[in-house]
């Protein structure tokens, strides 16, 4: 079930280096080891990227990195990847700890470019280090692919070496709010709560005008500082205003904290509809504050993908020779019956 | 904005207010006693959430206990920063001994990134809640209202009722006729910073049975703090009290009415105008 979650950051590391044998990647692999078969060259390459180990985004940024080492893992167990002219490339990967915090991604970055001198960058995980780290990469003319960031505003900095996975942040939410009418067309009146940073603050300036133009009335539109821990003051305000629905939400730990003031403030709300945390396993923690909480997800596993389903999502269906990737879907539902697991970025 | 959502806000904002006193009246007290701006204190709040947090998850000791034992390592442990960092310079300008307490704080963010990283934690306690009427009061603010008004009246106890407070009081008051009455001036200094300390202690081991916190975030008490000291008397515990309800209380109604983001703003022109019209505070200094 983890393996399926973290295809997210697998598949980012999957797309990078294919994009790389085919040559369109601005560094050769430079580090070269291992034993040489007859006919067969075997060749190591390191993919670098930073992780925050500890800070505001630890938990879900451990996700990402374990989804890379899973795929580092798969594609070992495979025997690495063979090229057409029978060289092998065996993968590994350098990281560091940037703490949740700008410039220590940028300080990293510049080091794994320059001191470790990998042969691939990954992107650190949510949209704020991710901009932070495309500096530098931008910089030093490497191509960085960004397996953890969402943010629109990312793609509009004019970066030409930054690649992104996910679906842009501007759609997070309106399949919440598609899934909001369609489970409960009486739905009129709609909070949005969302914290102050870049990715969430793009993702609700698309929720907003889209949940008013099918109709409803926003009634509490407000953003909290990125670290607030105290949520009762818009819980107040939410309660007071009678919403059918919240939605909003930032990261993991603001997420799963107001999930849990808002069931321990009881506040009746039919939909409730919060970025990012939901997705996370240990979102459950929080007991039953955790239930029927929607999130998003980029990959959800129970989707088929069949030339079907493509037909009725509107979607072009390409038979694959791999087994399929999980496909993109807009929001699952969690409940005591739905536990799977998805993969988000911010 | 529903004038609904006024009261509820209101409870919250005054609950929250007697930890938010609690906390300024141990940085009041190093202040009135002293004259020392403590600005170790807001590192020494997040150590007593910590000390709550590693007590309660590593031993699974009872939170409210673990705010006891914050309190006594508190006292310990201002005392340890006055001898080793404030008591060398405790007659110096005060410029020396603002640099001296912002060292402390300096290497308490160090050590505690290191040791504890950055990364959020809380104590998961629930003690149920009172609903009714659109208010809903949790346990764990209510528990905290009470150790903190029970916090404020064993200060009180102390400096009014016992011996050793008068002599903490006396110092404060006149410390070279204090000296001349046979007070040991230096001890009683001592343990007012550790007595600032403990306080500052409780009321972050408090708060961390209410948020999640961090290493870093007694940064955001530790300014409340100064905003309360300044609004409530310089050096004054009863300002100190009454200005964090009156914070706290602002805090709460601003929001039903304003969004929350400009709820600090107000906080700071009040901090501001303060200091321009009645420097005193609301209470008068070192009462």
């Amino acid at each position: 079930m983890r393996g399926i979650r973290l295809a997210g950051a697998a598949l980012a590391v999957a797309g990078l280096v294919a994009a790389a044998c085919g040559g369109t990647t601005p560094t050769p692999a430079s580090s070269a080891s291992g034993s040489s078969a007859p006919a067969t060259q075997t060749k190591t390459f390191t993919i670098g990227f930073t992780q925050s180990q500890t800070g505001n985004q630890n938990v879900t940024s451990k996700r990402q990195t374990e989804g890379i080492q899973l795929w580092v893992e798969d594609v070992t167990k495979a025997g690495g990847i063979k090229l057409k002219d029978g060289t092998v490339l065996m993968p590994q990967v350098k990281f560091y700890d940037d703490e949740s915090k700008t410039d220590r991604v940028q300080a990293l970055y510049t080091r794994l470019i320059n001191d470790d001198k990998v042969d691939f960058l990954l992107s650190p995980y949510s949209s704020g280090l991710v901009k932070a780290a495309a500096v530098i990469t931008e910089q030093n003319g490497r191509l960085m692919v960004t397996a953890g960031g969402a943010d629109d505003v990312t793609m509009e900095q004019g970066f030409k070496g930054v690649y992104q996975v996910y679906a842009p942040g501007s759609k997070y939410l309106i399949g919440a709010i598609d899934l909001m009418l369609k489970l409960d067309p009486t739905i009129k009146k709609v909070a949005i709560v969302n914290e102050k940073d870049s990715f969430s603050a793009s993702v609700v300036a698309a929720a907003n005008p889209y949940a008013k133009s099918k109709g409803l009335d926003v009634v509490v539109a407000e953003g909290y500082d990125t670290g607030t821990t105290d949520f009762n003051p818009f819980i107040n305000k939410i309660q007071a205003a009678g919403p059918d629905a919240i939605i909003g939400g930032g990261h993991f730990e603001d997420g799963t904290t107001f999930a849990k003031q808002l069931f321990d403030k009881r506040v009746n709300a039919r939909f409730v509809a919060l970025l990012v945390a939901p997705a996370e396993p240990t979102f459950k923690d929080i007991g039953d504050a955790a239930q029927f909480i929607v999130g998003p997800s980029q990959w959800e596993p129970a989707a088929k993908y069949s030339a079907e389903t493509a037909k009725a999502a509107n979607v072009p269906y390409r038979r694959s020779r791999t087994p399929a990737a999980p496909t993109r879907r807009s929001c699952r539902r969690r409940s005591t019956r739905s536990t799977s697991c998805c993969s988000t970025a911010a | 904005m529903s004038l609904e959502a006024l009261l509820p806000s209101a409870i919250d904002g005054l609950m929250l207010g007697f930890v938010y006193g609690l906390a300024a009246m141990g940085l009041t007290l190093i202040f009135g006693v002293m004259k020392v701006i403590n600005l170790s204190h807001g590192p020494v709040i997040a150590l007593g959430m910590f000390a709550v947090f590693l007590l309660f998850s590593s031993f699974g000791i009872n939170p409210y206990v673990g705010v006891l034992a914050a309190a006594a390592i508190g006292l310990l442990f201002g005392t340890v920063i006055y001898f080793v960092a404030v008591d060398r310079v405790i007659n110096a300008p005060e410029l020396t001994t603002l640099l001296a307490t912002f060292s402390v704080n300096l290497m308490i963010i160090g050590v505690g990134t290191v040791l504890f990283t950055t990364s959020p934690r809380s104590v998961d306690i629930d003690l149920g809640a009172l609903r009714g009427s659109g208010v809903t009061i949790l346990g764990t603010h209510a528990v905290a209202v009470v150790i903190a008004v029970l916090a404020a009246a064993a200060l009180y106890g102390f400096l009014f009722r016992t011996r050793v407070g008068k002599q903490v009081r006396a110092v404060a008051n006149n410390r070279a006729a204090a000296e001349l009455m046979g007070i040991d001036s230096r001890r009683m200094l001592a343990l007012a910073f550790g007595i600032g300390t403990a306080l500052a202690m409780t009321s972050g081991a408090l708060l961390s049975t209410l948020f999640a916190f961090t290493i870093l975030s007694g940064g955001t008490y530790e300014l409340k703090s100064f905003v309360i000291v300044v609004l409530g008397g310089l050096g004054n515990p009863t300002g100190a009290l009454v200005g964090g309800l009156v914070i706290g209380l602002l805090e709460g109604v601003l929001t039903v009415f304003i969004p929350v983001a400009w709820v600090p703003v107000f906080e700071y022109l009040i901090f501001l105008v303060m200091l321009q019209l009645r420097p005193a505070g609301l209470l008068g200094s070192r009462a």
